[in-house]
């Protein structure tokens, strides 16, 4: 019987270890690239979200004949509890990523057969992908009554003064939502392996 | 024709004083496929609590004209409600296949995998519709200086506590589904040939 080297320590066929084995190098590798990107991904979205600041001189028509008044207003990321809650999640699934890849890399990347240790990672997984998925829902939300209103609520639209601001804002909620996928093709590939593992049965 | 020399005993055919092996069919109860079940449907039941909920969230207020406050005024509550019953119908037909595979056990076990990809996206879906929801909720109840946006919490109070209640249970229904995973993700493992 073939001895494995990798951390599997689990006895079986010698047809299925092979098979798991070739595999496991290049399901590995997946993972690390998955990661990778969800990495990059969700920290560009926090700086982008981060940096998020257009003071504008804003036009505002008090009565009719009289000369609307300037007023210098700023928009910042902080002043809306929902952008807060976009930035911090992003920030929070970045570290991840990063914590999990020096995780997987030093207990050597525990997949198929050795699920023990694997099943803390794939929990906080899940939980970094409905994070990230209700910032995203969060921010797309409040971005679409700054851009259109709500007249039933007197909410008034903002974006037509704030350019800017807005495009920024929307610019970082396309690169969290890419990097949210990211984090779902994390779950997906180890429910593949796992699936794969299990197809003897 | 020789005849034997020696009479050789024939070997005993049939195993002597050894019990029998205990039965196959007297299998322990799946704990984990009866929790399958459970779970699903709270789920199920959660997201139709959500629905129906924030659909009879309606108030008229006695202003000098009547105005009402519904979930339909607001993308993103419509988006909840369409959200939580597709979570709800997905729900409805993971359930039913989990049942099957209780009631005829070892028939189905490629199926949990494909139902672990369900519960992901569903996941996801339910979180997304929970956020958007809470954070127009959350707007309407403390409103924003910086934009200029009022409170609305304050006069309609019955169609602000229907709002919380139902993003409320919809919060406990992508928790039922973040364990729902991790339980399928277990059993499955437990089915991997030793």
């Amino acid at each position: 019987m073939k001895t494995l080297e990798t951390s599997n320590g689990a006895s079986g066929s010698n047809e299925g270890k092979n098979r798991c084995d070739e595999e496991m190098v290049k399901c590995r590798r997946y993972e690390m690239i998955l990661r990778i990107m969800g990495l990059i991904f969700t920290l560009v979205a926090a700086i982008v979200a981060g940096s998020n600041k257009d003071t504008e001189s804003v036009a505002i028509s008090l009565a009719d004949g009289l000369p609307p008044l300037h007023l210098t207003l700023t928009a910042k990321w902080s002043y809306m509890s929902s952008t807060v809650y976009f930035v911090a999640v992003n920030a929070v699934a970045c570290a991840y990523a990063a914590i999990s890849m020096a995780f997987i890399a030093l207990t050597g990347g525990s997949r198929g057969r050795n699920w023990k240790g694997s099943i803390l990672v794939v929990a906080l997984d899940l939980t970094m992908v409905a994070l990230l998925f209700s910032a995203n829902g969060a921010s797309a939300s409040i971005g679409l009554i700054a851009l259109n209103g709500n007249s039933h609520t007197q909410w008034h639209k903002v974006c037509y003064a704030f350019k800017r601001y807005c495009i920024q804002g929307g610019a970082a909620l396309v690169i969290s939502m890419f990097g949210s996928f990211f984090f779902f093709c994390i779950v997906f590939l180890f429910t593949y392996n796992l699936h794969g593992t299990t197809l003897n049965y | 024709m020789a005849s034997e020399p020696e009479k050789v005993v024939p070997p005993v055919e049939a195993p002597v004083a050894e019990p029998a092996p205990p039965p196959s069919t007297t299998r322990p109860t799946d704990y984990f496929a009866v929790a399958d079940v459970v779970l699903r449907l709270l789920v199920f039941a959660s997201a139709l609590v959500s629905v129906v909920v924030m659909s009879t969230s309606k108030e008229t207020e006695m202003l000098p004209n009547p105005r009402p406050a519904k979930f339909t005024q607001s993308p993103a509550l419509i988006y909840f409600v369409a959200a939580l019953s597709v979570a709800g119908f997905f729900s409805l037909i993971t359930t039913l296949g989990s049942l099957y595979s209780l009631i005829k056990p070892g028939c189905c076990a490629k199926i949990i995998s494909h139902f672990i990809v369900i519960d992901v996206l569903l996941l996801g879906i339910v979180a997304s519709a929970t956020g958007a929801a809470g954070s127009v909720t959350y707007v309407g109840l403390k409103g924003n200086t910086y934009v200029g946006w009022g409170k609305v919490c304050t006069m309609y109070g019955k169609f602000c506590r229907y709002l919380g209640a139902s993003i409320g249970v919809s919060l406990f229904a992508s928790v039922m589904l973040v364990l729902l995973v991790l339980l399928s993700v277990y059993s499955l493992s437990k089915k991997i040939p030793k």
